[in-house]
């Protein structure tokens, strides 16, 4: 018995080899065709085309793309439809809230938005708009309102500008509103427009430290312990030449808007509030800066011998106006703030911002002067994008210390 | 038998061994070699995939993706450095005599639409300028799109000038055209589905064609100035990524990011600041050719070039970052209060509305800093032969045939007109001086019957180098099998010279050229390869290598 390696163990024949030694070189031409065995390039190529022709699959998004591709209309700040996870912001000094929205679009420019929120301070908010489809070639549009909030902390450090921070109470602030709301746009940049809503306003003592009950009476605090319900009629004129409400480098607003509010069940609580805006934004070096002013005056003034509530009047103190402030911390019939800021921008989606604001809140309107000005500075970081500032965090001092800030929106 | 046994057995691993042996020893070159036309296989079945234009942006923003080898030598050049003609590419220009009727006629096979009514099957109402598809009275499709209010010409003549130019540099486009339109000459088809932005999709009004066209630029007469492009021939099955292949293309072999086409798109994207060129801005469609069904890839949408962003004059930034800057960038320039200023802040533009803005001076650009809005695979991948390869292109593309590009634009405004002109002009002549000395630019190396071997300096050719005092040639001969070489001897001159005693007897003959003297940079010293391969009484260049060094 033979012990060669010849895979046919069998008696020697001549034929019986040969066709092992053909075997052998036809089982390597039976081996897959491989691109280096071709013999001009083209064949080559084309052996590397088969090779790829046999294991050919669709192309589709990979796993990483496809939760991108679900997610980046977010991003990109398209509004989503149908229920959606919200956060953000129920009443300034409410911390952060959490809650579920619910977005639907009807004929084209027709949108409903219905929002239920509530705040790590335990604020409430249920609030649904709807926007009636626009008219006049999309420069008008007609809207529908309503909401209600829930707010049991809000400060109260009593009125005027020479309130103590340690006098600070609370009071329960739970205001329903609905109306309607008319937009033009008349010609490019003029804005004009107007309203009538409803506004209930239930208030009683507050929920964190000391209750405004306590500290207080209606002559310190006019309307202490009032449920008012106001009929509120407004209109307002403006000229917005920002490049976008939401983020700009350039153009400029102003604004005034008035409002009367009349108190329904005859309560001698009616008075008008009339408000006076102007941002200013110069670019300089193709906005590589841009200086960004803003002035507001409001004023409030009792019908007759009526008084405003004091949860009805302006307030200074919130990361909107007077930075470093707690929220409300100043309060009185009328209020003026100055904000200028000195805005560089590192990036196309980042600006760097040192700031400085200055504000009082006075009785008479004759003291809206710029003597004892309320102020406060610091510095800050916005993440943007063309039209939205999404988030905003500053660090801004006053005399009553520093405050860290977290918002969205720029002025 | 035990003994025949054996050597049955030791024959058949011979037998082997030899055919083993055989399929590794691949020659160098192939009897074909140059092979001058990509070939194509059948592709039946394909199915359409549009990329996520935020995905692309995402993926291409915080990875690097495709190939982690970012100096590795474009793999679909044939053994001559040039790339072959078929899906991806067609040398025109330094190639084939190409005229400036040629340049301004580029892919139009008529006159435009076929006049009469044009019925709108869809519509654009989420870009950044509004569009229709439309069908003309011959059934033909086409895509027409408008200039933004205040710009007449500006988007619709950009685009046309430059897709002229990108077709001569040899890349596939589509048919553009310039006309006007009536707004009563559009009729809506029964079946088009019209999505107002944010809203769901519904059949199509007439008032939305209104609204759309109320977004555009309206002549005095009401009738609007619009660029429309003929649909690319075939079945469109997705765009062009820059960075891996299509799973589903069996001819698609390399990874777009080392294709060469696609590496040296980034010498052309910089000299028309096609600040855009991205995967959404092409199209793959699968095309019926010569019996044969394969996917060619077209370059389209050119309306962010030259002056024009789009629907505004090109931003300042654009062409000199990206729109998402480097974060070390970003760093600095928020530690410096803003006192970092970017290059883009302080250039002068000049422009008017039918062309957009361009800078004044270009005395100090540079196109190796010249930005896209996002980062392309490809781009960061183009190595100097890359880019050398680009600039001969370019080189040939001349003054006249840039200027009948520009005609074609049909901007009406000629100062704006020589604007462009000088902004094309300057940059051209930048990117030559730059890319065609970075390397050593011999170029058609010819080794004749006679034993002459010729070439030519690329930079000197087009008035961007000075002659080198001399050029050594090393000759050595080469072994098509095993890849090895063995010197004959050098010699050194002028273009022209005589191959020493003993290259006559060799099949294959590799000569390394070099320059250097005279107006020669450091960067000539650098020899190129190339091959030549005895062919009857002469000789045939098979091979050529510009960066040997860098395989």
């Amino acid at each position: 018995v033979s012990t060669s390696t010849c895979p046919h163990a069998r008696p020697w024949r001549a034929t019986t080899c040969l066709a092992t030694l053909i075997t052998a070189a036809l089982g390597l031409g039976a081996l897959p065709v491989r691109a280096q065995d071709a013999s001009t390039r083209e064949a080559e190529i084309a052996l590397r085309q088969a090779e790829k022709a046999a294991s050919l699959t669709p192309e589709a998004p990979n796993r990483v793309e496809q939760i991108v591709r679900r997610i980046g209309p977010v991003v990109l700040g398209a509004e989503p439809t149908g229920f959606y996870p919200w956060f953000g912001s129920v009443l300034g000094g409410g911390w952060m809230a959490l809650g579920a929205g619910y977005r639907a679009t009807y004929a084209d420019t027709g949108k409903l938005n219905v929002i239920a929120g509530w705040s790590l301070k335990n604020y409430r908010m249920l609030q649904a708009d709807l926007g009636l489809p626009t008219f006049f070639d999309g420069r008008g549009t007609l809207g529908l309102h309503g909401k209600y909030l829930y707010a049991d902390k809000v400060s109260f450090y009593g009125l005027g500008n020479d309130t103590q921070k340690d006098d600070k109470t609370s009071y329960t602030y739970e205001p329903t509103t609905f109306g309607a709301t008319l937009d033009l746009e008349p010609v490019r940049f003029v804005y004009v427009g107007g309203g009538y809503h409803y506004e209930g306003v239930n208030t009683r003592g507050g929920e964190s430290g000391t209750s405004i009950d306590e500290a207080f009476d209606d002559t310190t605090a006019p309307g202490l312990g009032a449920d008012v319900k106001y009929g509120v009629a407004h209109g307002y004129a403006a000229i917005d030449w920002r490049e976008s409400p939401g983020y700009t480098t350039s153009g400029g607003l102003y604004r005034v808007e008035y409002r009367r509010y009349h108190e329904l069940d005859g309560q001698p609580f009616d008075f008008e509030w009339t408000e006076a805006e102007v941002r200013q934004f110069i670019p300089i070096l193709r906005a590589n800066w841009v200086l960004a002013v803003r002035g507001v005056v409001t004023l409030t003034d009792g019908v007759g011998a009526d008084q405003i509530p004091y949860f009805m009047m302006p307030t200074l103190g919130s990361s909107k106006d007077v930075r470093g402030f707690s929220n409300r911390r100043f309060r009185d019939t009328n209020r003026m703030f100055m904000e200028a800021e000195y805005r560089w921008r590192p990036s196309k989606f980042m600006d760097l911002v040192v700031f400085y604001d200055a504000g009082k809140v006075e009785a008479r309107r004759s003291d809206l002067d710029f003597d004892d000005l309320k102020t406060s500075y610091g510095v800050g970081m916005r993440l943007h994008g063309p039209t939205t500032t999404p988030l905003r965090i500053e660090l801004a001092r006053c005399t009553e210390g520093l405050k860290l800030i977290f918002s969205a929106g720029v002025f | 038998m035990r003994i025949a046994g054996a050597l049955c057995g030791c024959g058949a691993a011979a037998v082997l061994a030899l055919v083993t042996a055989g399929a590794q020893m691949k020659p160098r070159f192939y009897d074909d070699d140059p092979l001058w036309q990509e070939p194509v296989r059948n592709v039946s079945e394909m199915v359409r995939f549009e990329p996520d234009l935020f995905y692309d942006s995402v993926e291409n923003i915080f990875t690097k993706p495709g190939d982690k080898d970012f100096d590795k030598r474009a793999e679909n050049v044939n053994t001559v450095d040039e790339v072959m003609n078929g899906p991806w590419f067609t040398n025109r220009a330094g190639t084939t005599p190409l005229t400036p009727e040629d340049v301004a006629r580029a892919a139009n096979t008529g006159t435009g639409p076929a006049p009469g009514t044009w019925t709108v099957i869809s519509a654009k109402s989420d870009g950044v300028t509004p569009g229709f598809t439309v069908r003309d009275a011959n059934q033909d499709l086409w895509f027409l799109k408008f200039d933004p209010p205040g710009y007449r010409g500006m988007s619709s003549g950009s685009e046309v000038a430059a897709a002229k130019l990108v077709w001569a540099a040899g890349y596939h486009t589509v048919e553009y055209y310039v006309t006007q339109m009536k707004p009563e000459s559009l009729t809506i088809a029964e079946t088009a589905r019209f999505t107002y932005p944010g809203a769901k999709e519904r059949k199509m009004r007439q008032g939305d064609l209104r609204w759309l066209m109320s977004r555009a630029q309206r002549d005095p007469d009401g009738s609007f100035r619009v660029i429309i492009s003929k649909a690319a021939p075939g079945r469109p099955v997705g765009r062009i990524s820059y960075h891996g292949t299509r799973s589903d293309d069996p001819n698609d072999l390399v990874p777009h990011e080392n294709r060469r086409e696609l590496r040296g798109w980034r010498v052309f994207a910089s000299w028309l600041n096609h600040v855009d060129a991205k995967s959404i801005q092409s199209l793959d469609a699968l095309v019926q050719d010569g019996g044969v069904s394969y996917v060619r890839h077209y370059m389209l949408d050119f309306s962010s070039t030259m002056g024009a962003g789009s629907i505004y004059p090109r931003a300042y930034f654009e062409g000199y970052e990206p729109v998402v800057e480097p974060f070390g960038e970003i760093g600095k320039r928020a530690l410096s209060l803003g006192f970092r200023i970017p290059r883009w802040r302080t250039v002068d533009y000049d422009g008017t509305p039918a062309i957009g803005r361009v800078p004044v001076d270009h005395s100090d650009w540079d196109p190796d800093l010249w930005f896209p809005r996002f980062p392309n695979a490809a781009f960061l991948r183009a190595r100097e032969d890359d880019k050398f390869w680009a600039a001969t292109k370019l080189a040939a593309i001349t003054k006249e045939m840039i200027a009948a590009a520009l005609r074609a634009g049909q901007f009406g405004d000629e100062r704006g007109v020589a604007i462009l002109h000088k902004f094309l002009e300057d940059r051209r002549q930048i990117i030559l001086q730059k890319y065609l000395n970075a390397i050593n630019p011999v170029v058609h190396p010819a080794l004749d019957a006679t034993g002459t071997l010729s070439f030519q300096n690329a930079a000197v050719e087009a008035g961007v180098g000075k002659p080198a005092a001399e050029y050594k040639v090393q000759w050595a001969a080469f072994d098509n099998g095993t890849g090895e070489t063995k010197p004959i001897g050098e010699t050194t001159g002028n273009e022209r010279q005589q191959a020493p005693t003993g290259v006559p007897s060799e099949t294959f003959v590799r000569v390394a050229i070099s320059g250097s003297g005279g107006g020669a940079p450091a960067t000539w010293g650098q020899p190129i390869h190339a091959y030549f391969k005895r062919n009857g009484g002469g000789w045939k260049l098979v091979g050529l290598e510009r960066l040997p060094h860098r395989p």
